[in-house]
């Protein structure tokens, strides 16, 4: 049995972790180097990080990315907190359908609003701003995060809101003072799955936005191009690849255990 | 303090009633025990005094003011919750704090107070500590010391000792008692567990299906419980029943036949007009006398004869179950020292003052006087 | 109200827009005078029923989603049952299992086009190196060929969301009752069909149908991978295609609100198929 499982378990990373390798040894690589398919890099050289930074506004790029994500977070993150305390805690008619509504958003193909959300943004003058892509982001990010918290609030015991009543809170010191620190862990996991959805997100960044200054990172690098259509510069494509990837693979690491559990709360749960 | 006074208060959830109509008065300075088995409401109607819940008719007084319409906050009320529901991210001072706080109080008043409710309570060394770092019985005092802090008119408190182990449940149950004696607080305690309500209460309110069936002193509501209900639910082990039958005799006055062969004489002074009617006899455990059968011709008012199913020594007593003739069992509660012994035959009897007649719907019935 | 702003918001994002393609597919519109637009029906949805090229988008979703959804999850149960058994190293194996679904799928579609390069990648090499393959394959340009590099590539990215559903699911399962099973003797692989699966249906289900609607749904990795080539695209490739490229916003919106459609579609099947054989499982 144990050999199997080491074999089942070297092959599971190799699947798993190989590309990313792949790329970080092509990302090393310069000229004919690139070439080959060696599995060490030979000659590894930063040169082609170097590039994508002065030869292209890359490091805008992921400026604008971390605004965009940041700014879902914090927006997704605020109402949902208000819209899970009254679908978690306060009972009226209609809860269990609501819930659904607002869970079907989220299965909405995304093509299917992009024109009518292309129009609205047009018309209130956001197009090709990075509001537009905060704004747009919450089609998907807010009905996650509402689910989750809402699972999450259903759970907090109901006395201890019951003993904040009578200490004498309002709705709103019950939400701020006593349901917040409970749920951080909570918000941290849904917090983090919208923040990599919001740095992922590609059609919507591609559709509402047009210049260089605006564009996130995934734009930015499925745009990436040579000097003419037929050399398309893999080494920088990598090089930019491996930026963007290790910040958030590091969060992965770190996060695991709060990313499986905001991944698994709706699933599971729900 | 203050007492708490209900005038005709109702609380339905949509169509299910959950209380009807309760009128009742919790004297100052007493603790009450509402008693229940479960579902039967006594959790509602505290909930309903706290103002947790809504009532839907009738007013809720505490002290001469009318809190009906009031927030539970404004209602001058502590409430200590089953399972504590202490701040899990607060340590005992700011769980203790929160109210004291959030009511305007200066620091330095609200670290006094909890300070003193700390020392009172015997917790002022825990006070930085985080609620999951404590055994349940410290939790349970911080739960009270919440309450404390707040010096409320009235205690209310929902089953607070329901999720400690029985030797913490005796050593909290004797600190209420006594915080109650020192503080002279008006406490209402809800509860399923009788012994709670027996050793705490200076009075009980016996709730079912959303009334109060029965209030008064624990030992006048265990002696002269008003119906069959009230009569089973309080005392372990419960009161034994027994079909029987009102004879009229003649000039021998009424007896009882039991359906299965056993005979009760009744008092000379009973009612004639009682005569035929289907009844129930009840006696408590320790009120029957259990003896070897004798055919001596003497039985007093009581003849029924038993087979012993099972002795149960628990030492200090035991418990003798006991199969009357046709089939009914009864337990009955004896010396420690028993000689008797599983299969045999024994007579049971008991002083007919002791015993408690209840008719077909299961009032109590009086046929003395 | 604390659900009004949420409410607002997908209102606006959610509601309305979709609201708006709808209208649109029922017109004429053109991007960039769509207020010109003028109703004329069904048009653009007869129109659609005969183009060729969508129903070739139609076909290659289908394919794509079938084929990548059912190899995530064989994939995803195996290595949940993997991850399930105790090995020193676990939690560092598992966070490596999710470093796929951390990356940016424009970036793994980048990463994957670059190993599925024809000339220089990395794939052709190996292959080349263990004697599979005489001379370079063209992953990508050819039709057959591309569909199985976007396939592989969205399995690689997704596996990982199943694995990890999956085992949350098999981590629910009381370790007693295999341990009853061992004790009755019960077959090893009997145990995973008998009663490892039926106890993580539920998640699965749920998994699945996730996946399902997002592979239905799919854009990124396609449009990256192999662009606009006919060959590959899907339905939302085919939508946006119709409405940004050429303009056309009627036509790409009857596209859409199609897809829709056939999202809600599935899903609903998708549901009745659980409930169905959930009550199988009760029977038994």
């Amino acid at each position: 049995m144990r050999p199997g499982l080491w074999l089942a378990v070297g092959l599971i990373l190799l699947f798993s972790l190989f590309p990313f390798y792949w790329a970080i040894v092509s990302s090393l690589e310069t000229g004919t180097a690139l070439f080959d398919a060696d599995l060490l890099p030979s000659g590894a050289t930063l040169r082609n990080y170097g590039e994508i930074f002065a030869a292209q506004p890359f490091g805008r790029n992921i400026l604008n990315s971390l605004l965009v994500a940041g700014g879902t977070v914090a927006l997704a993150l605020t109402l949902a907190v208000g819209a899970a305390y009254a679908l978690g805690r306060v009972a009226f008619r209609g809860r269990g359908l609501l819930l659904m509504v607002i869970l079907a958003v989220s299965m909405f193909p995304q093509v299917a609003v992009l024109s009518g959300l292309f129009e609205l943004i047009a018309a209130l003058g956001l197009y090709n701003s990075l509001w537009a892509l905060i704004f747009s982001y919450m089609i998907f990010t807010l009905p996650f995060s509402v689910w989750v918290l809402t699972v999450f609030m259903r759970d907090l015991p109901r006395e201890i809101e019951e003993a904040a009543i009578i200490d004498g809170a309002g709705s709103f010191t019950v939400v701020t003072r006593i349901f917040l620190p409970l749920m951080a862990p909570a918000l941290a996991s849904t917090g983090l799955l919208a923040f990599l959805v919001a740095w992922n997100e590609f059609l919507f960044a591609l559709t509402f936005t047009l210049s260089d200054k605006v564009r996130t990172v995934p734009v930015a690098i499925a745009l990436i191009s040579g000097q003419s259509q037929y050399e398309i510069p893999w080494g920088h494509m990598m090089a930019a690849s491996v930026t963007v990837t290790l910040p958030l693979i590091l969060l992965v690491l770190l996060f695991q255990r709060r990313i499986v559990s905001g991944l698994t709360a709706g699933a599971v749960k729900g | 303090m203050a007492q708490v006074r209900l005038e005709g208060v109702a609380k339905r959830f949509g169509p299910v009633s959950a209380l009807a109509d309760i009128t009742e008065t919790m004297a100052d300075g007493e603790l009450t025990v509402i008693l229940g088995p479960s579902g039967c409401g006594k959790s509602t109607l505290l909930r309903v005094i706290a103002g947790l819940d809504e009532a839907t008719a009738g007013r809720i007084f505490i002290g001469d003011r009318d809190v009906t319409d009031l927030p539970p906050a404004k209602r001058d009320i502590a409430m200590v919750f089953q399972s504590y529901a202490l701040y899990p991210h607060m340590t005992v001072f700011d769980n203790m704090a929160f109210g004291l706080k959030l009511a305007g109080r200066s620091r330095a008043a609200v670290r006094a107070k909890v300070e003193e409710a700390a020392k009172l309570l015997r917790i002022d060394g825990l006070l930085d500590r985080k609620p999951r770092a404590l055994s349940g019985g410290q939790r349970q005092r911080v739960a009270m010391g919440r309450a404390l802090v707040r010096e409320p008119q009235v205690f209310l408190f929902d089953e607070p000792l329901s999720n400690l182990d029985a030797a913490l449940r005796v050593e909290m149950r004797f600190e209420i008692a006594a915080l109650q004696k020192q503080l002279g607080a008006t406490m209402v305690y809800v509860t399923h567990d009788q012994v709670e309500a027996m050793t705490l209460a200076d009075r009980i309110l016996v709730m079912r299906d959303g009334r109060v069936e029965q209030s008064g002193a624990p030992l006048d509501i265990y002696r002269r419980p008003v119906n069959r209900f009230v009569a089973g639910f309080l005392g372990t082990p419960g009161m034994n029943f027994i079909d029987g039958r009102i004879v009229d005799r003649g000039e021998n006055g009424l007896g009882i036949a039991l359906g299965d062969g056993g005979w009760i004489d009744l008092p000379l002074a009973a009612e004639t007009r009682l005569a035929g009617e289907v009844i129930q006899v009840g006696g408590r455990p320790e009120d029957l006398m259990v003896e070897k059968e004798r055919d001596d011709g003497k039985h007093g008012g009581v003849r029924l004869s038993a087979e012993v199913l099972l002795v149960e020594r628990l030492g200090a007593e035991t418990h003798l179950h006991l199969s009357v003739a046709g089939g009914r069992r009864i337990i009955a509660r004896v010396g420690g020292e028993t000689s008797l012994r599983q299969g045999e035959t024994v007579r049971v009897s008991a002083s007919v003052d002791v015993l408690h007649l209840f008719d077909v719907s299961g009032d109590r019935i009086a046929p003395v006087g | 109200m604390y659900l009004a702003p949420t409410l607002l918001v997908l209102a606006v994002v959610g509601g309305w827009p979709l609201a708006r393609t709808i209208w649109f597919s029922l017109s004429d519109a053109y991007l960039g005078r769509a207020a010109e637009a003028s109703f004329i029906g069904l048009d653009n949805y007869l129109l659609l029923a005969g183009d060729g090229e969508w129903w070739g988008a139609v076909w290659n979703t289908v394919v794509f989603a079938a084929c990548s959804v059912t190899l995530e999850t064989v994939l995803g149960i195996g290595i949940a049952l993997v991850l399930n058994a105790r090995f020193t190293g676990r939690g560092l194996v598992r966070a490596a299992v999710l470093v796929p679904w951390a990356i940016p799928l424009v970036v793994s579609a980048k990463m994957w086009a670059w190993m599925f390069n024809d000339l220089y990648g990395v794939i052709n090499a190996g292959l080349a190196g263990l004697g599979l393959i005489d001379g370079p394959v063209a992953w990508l340009a050819d039709p057959d060929l591309a569909m199985a590099a976007v396939v592989m590539t969205d399995v690689w990215k997704t596996t990982p969301f199943m694995a990890i559903l999956v085992l949350a699911g098999l981590q629910m399962i009381p370790d007693d009752i295999y341990e009853a099973a061992r004790v009755d003797g019960v077959h090893p692989v009997k145990v995973f069909f008998r009663i490892t699966l039926p106890l993580v249906w539920p998640v699965l289900l749920v998994a699945v149908i996730f996946r399902t609607l997002d592979a239905l749904r799919v854009f990124d990795l396609i449009y990256v991978m192999t662009s606009n080539s006919r060959d590959t695209a899907s339905m939302s490739v085919f939508a946006r295609q119709q409405m940004v490229n050429f303009g056309d916003l009627g036509y790409g919106s009857a596209a859409s609100v199609l897809i829709v459609l056939i999202v809600g579609l599935v899903t609903v099947l998708w549901l009745m198929a659980g409930r169905v054989r959930l009550g199988a499982e009760g029977g038994r």
